[in-house]
C-alpha cells in the first residue's frame, strides 16, 4: 500500500466538478478545499506505485483537473514487503524502449 | 541502509514510469463457467483461500460470492454497501465513510480471535 | 477520535501534511450517501434463527437489505441467504396472476374472482358430497402467524374440520413432542442469550454452521473469545461445524439414543448428577410408573460406553469425555435440529437430551439450556403457537382437550361443538389419503397448500405424487414448483416484504415485519386469499379481515390471536401491533402485559410472569407452591415437575443390510434453502451448489470403483436418484449424504427417503434410509442450476 497526500490544482469554477470526479475513485479521499477553491487536498491510497502513477495519469486527462502534486508519500507497507522478500520491485519502465514509448505517448 | 535503497527504488519508479490502464468497472478476469469460485481459487490464490478458511468469514460460511458477486456482478473491492449488510452499525459509525471498509479490514484474514492464535480443529 | 484505524490514520496524516504544506487546515468532509428512500424493519425470510433486518426500499422496490444491529438474535449479521436471497422476489419467474388448469393440461390465466369462485365452489361441492373432512389445508412454517392462524380458524372453526397440517410436521413435530412430554409445554426454557454464557455446547443432530449460520457465528465467537468453552459435536458427518469443536462423537445414523443413555449412565455412575435438582424438580418415569435414581441406574445398566461403542461406532472414550464435560462445565447448553427430530424415535431422542439437562441440573442457570433450533422462520410462532396442526388449537393445546376447545369456540363466537374433538390426519396420512374423487380409498378430495412444496419435500415421493396429481390441488406460492406442476389451481402469493406480518423464531421471540412494497403483478397476501375463500363460503363473520389493506388484515388477525391465547403460557397479550411496531428486537413470550419486557427464562420464579398470572393459573388449575424456585406449571400431574424418561433403546426404522448396505442421510447446504425455489434463482448462490451430489467416504468409493464426479445411483426400497460423487473424509464410512435442494427429477433425493413416522410426533424419518449404490457412468456435467420456470411443464 502506498499512501499519498496530494494537492490537486483546479480552476475555481471547476472546483465542484473536480471534487465530484475525485470522489468517484475509491482510492481517493477528499479532505479539504482551499478558500480560493484552487486547491483540493486529497489522500490517495493504491496497491502500489504503478497503480498510483496510472491513476494520476488518468486524473490529468480530466479537463477540470489541471495538475496533481504529491506532497508526501507513506509506503512503509511496501518497504516491508520488499524487505521480507514477498515482493520484488518491478523494473519495467526503466528500459530504453519503454521510456521511449512513454514519452512518445 | 537497505531500507533507504528500497525507498529510493520506489521513488525512482514513481517518477520514472507509467502504464496505460484505464480505470473502469471491475471485471472478473476469467470466464467462470458453472464453477464455484473456490474450485479455482483454492489453486490460483491458495494464500487467500487459506486465509479465508481460517477467518471469521470462513468459519461462518461467508463465501467469495457473498462479497465479490460472480462474473456478472463482480466487484474486486467490495463497497461499504456490501459490508453494511451485516456490519450496519460499523458502517454507520465509520469515521471516514468515503473509505472502503476493506481498506483496513482485510476480510480474508480478519478474525476476531487473533489474540488466542486459534486454528481450526481437526477433531478426532 | 475513537475508532480510527491505522489506515485512516495514515490517510488523515498524509492529507494533513499535504494541506499544511499549502497552508490549509483539514476537516474531513463526510457526506453520507443515502442509497435508499427508507429502511423498513422486518425479519429474515429464511431459517428459524429469526434475524432482524432492515429492508431498503427505493422507488417502491426493495433494493437492499441489512442486518438490524439492535436485534437480539443476529446483532446485525446476516448469512449468505439472508443477504442475497431476498432478491428472488424480483425474479422474472414470479407468479403474477391466478391460473386454472384446463382440460388440455395447460394453465389459463384468470381473474382473482374467477379463481376464488372456482376454488370455493369446488370446496363447497366436496364438503356437500364427501363431508367436512374431505378438504384439507397444508401450510408452512414460512407463512406469517396471521396467515396460519386464519387458515386454522377457517378450517377448524369454519368447516369444523381438523384436516389442517403444515410442513413443521416434517421438521419440528418431534421437538414439540419432546418439550410437551418432558416439560409439559412446547418450546425452550431459555434463549439464544444462553449461548454466550455457556461453558459447554453440545451440538447434536445439527450442522449449525451451514443450517443456522448466524447462531453458529455466535457460538464461534463465544468459543474464540473463550477457548476454554468446550464444543462437542455429535453427528455421523464431520461437518464444517466441527471446525471449532473440541470433540466429535461420530455415530451411525439413528443409534445416538444409546450414546445419550451412555452419557447419562456415566454421569450417574460417577456421581456427577445433581441429586437435589432431580429430587425437587423431576419425576423419573417410563411413562407409566415412577421410579427413583436407583431405578434409573438399573435401567441404564447395559449402556456402558464400551457396549455402546460397538452399537454406534462412537468411541467409548469420547462418550465419557463428553459426559464429563457436559456434567462438570457449570453451564451446558444443547442445540439440535433435524438430526434428532426427523426420526422414528424423534420424540425419544429429544427426551433423552432433556434428561441429560435434568439429571445434571443444567437448566435455568445462565448458559444452561436444552434448546431446539427450528428450521423455518415461523414454525414456532406461526404453526406451533397458533396450533395449526391437525391435533392442536391456538396456544399449542390439544384439540381433544374439552375445556380448551370450549374456550376457543367461545372466543371465536361459534356454536359449542363446532370444533371436532378428533385430531385430523397428520401430514403423511393426509397425503396418503389424498386422491381422485372417484377413488373411495382416498377420503381427502382437495388440498390447499400455502408456501410449501410437498411434491418435492415429502419423503418417499413415489407414494404420494399420484394422489396430488389426481386430487384437487390448490397451490399458493411465488414461483412455479414441483407442486404447481401437479396443481389444478395456482394462486400467486405476495412475498413477505410485500405483505408484512409476524414471525416467531426458535427462542419464543415474535418480530413484526412491516409491509415494504406492493406485490408484483396481481400477487396477493395469503391472508387475503384465505379471507376471500371464507367470504365465498359464507364465513365472512368468522374471518372478517378481508379488506384490501393487508397490514390492517394482519393486525386484526393478530389482535384476535393474542386475545384468544391471552391466558396461556404462550401469551403475547402484551405485544399488540402498536408495540410490535416499536420494538426493535421483537418480544419473547410469555408477555402478559404491554409493560412486560418479555421472558428470557421460563419456569423460574422472578423470571417467568406466569408464576403470578392469576387468570392463567385459574384457567389451568395451577397452584404454584411458594417454596418452589422452579416450577413446570404445565406438568400434567400438577406437581410442577419435568419428566426424566426411561426410553428404551430403538434404532432407526431401516438399518443397512446385505442388499442395502449404506446409511443415507440428507440435509442442507449453507447457500440453498429447502427445495431451492428461492435460493436457486440467485446466481451467486446457485453457483455454489448448482446441483445435488452424493458425499461418500474414500474407502467406500474405492470399494465401488467410484472416482470424484462419477455418476452414482443411490437406491432404497422406495426410489432412486443419480448424483455425482463427492469423495469426502468427513463422513463415516458406510454413511452417505445428499443435500435435498435440487429440483431436477433425477436428483430429488426425497424419492429415496423413508416416510416411516415417529409414533408420537408423526414426523417422518427423513434422516435415515438404507440404500445401495452403483456407479452409472463417469463424470457428467450436471451443474445446471435446474429450476422449474415454465408453469406448464410436466412433473418429470
Amino acid at each position: 500500500m502506498i499512501y499519498s497526500g496530494s494537492v490537486v490544482y483546479v480552476e475555481p469554477e471547476n472546483c465542484g466538478t473536480a471534487k465530484e470526479t475525485l470522489k468517484k475513485y475509491e482510492q481517493i479521499e477528499v479532505f479539504a478545499v482551499s478558500d480560493d477553491r484552487k486547491q483540493i487536498v486529497i489522500a490517495i491510497e493504491t496497491e502500489g506505485d504503478r497503480e498510483l502513477e496510472d491513476l494520476c495519469r488518468e486524473l490529468k486527462e480530466y479537463d477540470e483537473i489541471l495538475e496533481i502534486a504529491h506532497h508526501i508519500f507513506h509506503f512503509e507497507d511496501e518497504v516491508e514487503e520488499i524487505l521480507q522478500g514477498r515482493k520484488v520491485p518491478s523494473l519495467d519502465g526503466f528500459s530504453k524502449s519503454s521510456r521511449k514509448k512513454d514519452f512518445n505517448g | 541502509m537497505a531500507k533507504k535503497v528500497m525507498v529510493f527504488v520506489i521513488m525512482m519508479m514513481l517518477l520514472a514510469f507509467a502504464g496505460a490502464y484505464a480505470k473502469g468497472k471491475s471485471v472478473h478476469p476469467e470466464k467462470m463457467g458453472s464453477q464455484d469460485c473456490m474450485e479455482c481459487h483454492a489453486d490460483v490464490t491458495p494464500e487467500i483461500a487459506q486465509q479465508w478458511e481460517h477467518s471469521a468469514h470462513g468459519f461462518v460460511g461467508v463465501k467469495c460470492q457473498v462479497c465479490h458477486g460472480d462474473e456478472k456482478n463482480f466487484v474486486k473491492t467490495p463497497t461499504n454497501d456490501t459490508c453494511q449488510g451485516c456490519h450496519a452499525l460499523q458502517v454507520d459509525n465509520n469515521t471516514s465513510p468515503a473509505t472502503s471498509c476493506a481498506t483496513c479490514h482485510k476480510a480474508h484474514n480478519f478474525t476476531i480471535h487473533k489474540a488466542h492464535d486459534y486454528n481450526p480443529t481437526d477433531v478426532k | 477520535m475513537m475508532n480510527i484505524t491505522r489506515r485512516n490514520f495514515i490517510k488523515a496524516s498524509v492529507a494533513t501534511a499535504a494541506a499544511a504544506s499549502i497552508g490549509l487546515s483539514v476537516t474531513p468532509e463526510a457526506e453520507a450517501v443515502q442509497a435508499v428512500d427508507k429502511w423498513v424493519k422486518g425479519a429474515c425470510r429464511f431459517c428459524g434463527t429469526g434475524c432482524g433486518v432492515y429492508v431498503g426500499v427505493k422507488g417502491g422496490k426493495v433494493v437492499a437489505i441489512k442486518g438490524n444491529p439492535d436485534a437480539k438474535t443476529n446483532f446485525g449479521f446476516l448469512c449468505v441467504k439472508g443477504f442475497l436471497a431476498y432478491k428472488c422476489m424480483y425474479h422474472p419467474d414470479r407468479l403474477k396472476a391466478p391460473m386454472i388448469r384446463q382440460k388440455d393440461g395447460k394453465f389459463k390465466t384468470v381473474s382473482w374472482d374467477q379463481a376464488l369462485d372456482y376454488v370455493a365452489d369446488k370446496f363447497k361441492y366436496f364438503h356437500g358430497k364427501y363431508g367436512k373432512d374431505s378438504v384439507a389445508y397444508y401450510g408452512s412454517g414460512q407463512c406469517m402467524t396471521e396467515e396460519s392462524y386464519t387458515f386454522n380458524k377457517l378450517f377448524k372453526g369454519g368447516f369444523g374440520s381438523n384436516m389442517v397440517e403444515g410442513n413443521p410436521r416434517l421438521c419440528m413435530a418431534s421437538a414439540v413432542g419432546g418439550y410437551m412430554s418432558t416439560f409439559g409445554s412446547d418450546e425452550p426454557v431459555g434463549s439464544y442469550a444462553d449461548i454466550e454464557k455457556s461453558k459447554c455446547l453440545f451440538l447434536v443432530g445439527s450442522n449449525t454452521s451451514e443450517c443456522h449460520p448466524i447462531i453458529f457465528r455466535r457460538i464461534m465467537r463465544h468459543k474464540m473469545q473463550n477457548p476454554d468453552v468446550k464444543i462437542i459435536v455429535c453427528e455421523p458427518r464431520k461437518t464444517s461445524t466441527t471446525k471449532i469443536a473440541d470433540l466429535w462423537l461420530p455415530v451411525d445414523p439413528g443409534t445416538d439414543l444409546a450414546v445419550f443413555h451412555a452419557m447419562a449412565k456415566y454421569i450417574l455412575d460417577n456421581n456427577l448428577h445433581d441429586e437435589k435438582f432431580i429430587l425437587e424438580n423431576t419425576r423419573i418415569t417410563n411413562g407409566k410408573d415412577v421410579t427413583d435414581i436407583a431405578g434409573y441406574k438399573e435401567f441404564l445398566k447395559d449402556f456402558t460406553p464400551e457396549k455402546v461403542e460397538k452399537l454406534t461406532r462412537c468411541p467409548a472414550e469420547n462418550i465419557k469425555k463428553a459426559a464429563e464435560w457436559f456434567a462438570k462445565s457449570g453451564a451446558s447448553m444443547s442445540l439440535w435440529t433435524m438430526g434428532l427430530n426427523q426420526r422414528t424415535r424423534g420424540v425419544w431422542a429429544n427426551n433423552l437430551i432433556h434428561n441429560l439437562h435434568l439429571i445434571t441440573g443444567q437448566l435455568f442457570k445462565p448458559g444452561a439450556d436444552s434448546f431446539s433450533l427450528t428450521g423455518q422462520p415461523n414454525a414456532c410462532g406461526g404453526v406451533r403457537e397458533t396450533g395449526s396442526l391437525c391435533h392442536l388449537l391456538p396456544g399449542t393445546k390439544p384439540v381433544n382437550n374439552d375445556a380448551w376447545r370450549a374456550h376457543i369456540e367461545k372466543e371465536w363466537g361459534i356454536p359449542s361443538g363446532t370444533i371436532d374433538p378428533k385430531p385430523g390426519f397428520h401430514t403423511m396420512l393426509m397425503f396418503d389419503k389424498f386422491g381422485a374423487e372417484n377413488d373411495a380409498s382416498k377420503p381427502i378430495k382437495a388440498v390447499i397448500t400455502s408456501t410449501t412444496n410437498p411434491a418435492q419435500s415429502l419423503p418417499n415421493l413415489n407414494k404420494y405424487i399420484k394422489g396430488m396429481q389426481d386430487g384437487f390441488l390448490v397451490a399458493i406460492d411465488i414461483f412455479p414448483t414441483r407442486t404447481t406442476q401437479l396443481a389444478d389451481v395456482v394462486l400467486p402469493a405476495a412475498f413477505i416484504y410485500e405483505k408484512g406480518g409476524v414471525y416467531g423464531c426458535s427462542e419464543r421471540r415474535s418480530q413484526l415485519t412491516e409491509k415494504c412494497v406492493e406485490p408484483v403483478g396481481q400477487a396477493k397476501a395469503d391472508i387475503w386469499i384465505a379471507a376471500q375463500i371464507a367470504k365465498r363460503m359464507g364465513l365472512e363473520k368468522l374471518i372478517p379481515w378481508n379488506t384490501d389493506d393487508v397490514m390492517k388484515n394482519n393486525e386484526m388477525a393478530w389482535t384476535e390471536y393474542i386475545r384468544v391465547t391471552k391466558d396461556t403460557d404462550h401469551t403475547l397479550f402484551g405485544a399488540p401491533y402498536s408495540r410490535m411496531k416499536k420494538e426493535k428486537a421483537g418480544i419473547q413470550w410469555p408477555c402478559p402485559s404491554t409493560d412486560h419486557p418479555g421472558t428470557d427464562k421460563r419456569y423460574m420464579k422472578g423470571m417467568d410472569p406466569m408464576f403470578e398470572h392469576e387468570a392463567f393459573k385459574k384457567k389451568f388449575g395451577i397452584n404454584v407452591p411458594a417454596d418452589r424456585e422452579y416450577y413446570f406449571y404445565m406438568d400434567g400431574k400438577k406437581e410442577g415437575k419435568a419428566n426424566i424418561f426411561l426410553r428404551p433403546y430403538a434404532g432407526p426404522a431401516e438399518s443397512p443390510d446385505a442388499d442395502y448396505p449404506f446409511y443415507l442421510t440428507t440435509g442442507r447446504v449453507i447457500e440453498q434453502w429447502h427445495t431451492g425455489t428461492m435460493t436457486m434463482r440467485i446466481p451467486e448462490i446457485a453457483r455454489a451448489h448448482p446441483n445435488g451430489y452424493l458425499e461418500i467416504h474414500p474407502d467406500d468409493a474405492k470399494k465401488y470403483g467410484i472416482k470424484a464426479g462419477d455418476m452414482v445411483e443411490v437406491a432404497s426400497k422406495r426410489g432412486k436418484s443419480v448424483l455425482p460423487a463427492h469423495i469426502v473424509n468427513g463422513t463415516l464410512p458406510g454413511v452417505l449424504f445428499v443435500p435435498w435442494h435440487d429440483q431436477a427429477m433425477d436428483r430429488m433425493i426425497n424419492f429415496v427417503c423413508n416416510d416411516a413416522v415417529d409414533e408420537g410426533s408423526k414426523e417422518p424419518e427423513f434422516k435415515i434410509a438404507a440404500v445401495r449404490i452403483k456407479k452409472i457412468s463417469g463424470p457428467k456435467n450436471v451443474a445446471e442450476k435446474y429450476i422449474i420456470s415454465d408453469i406448464n411443464s410436466k412433473y418429470s
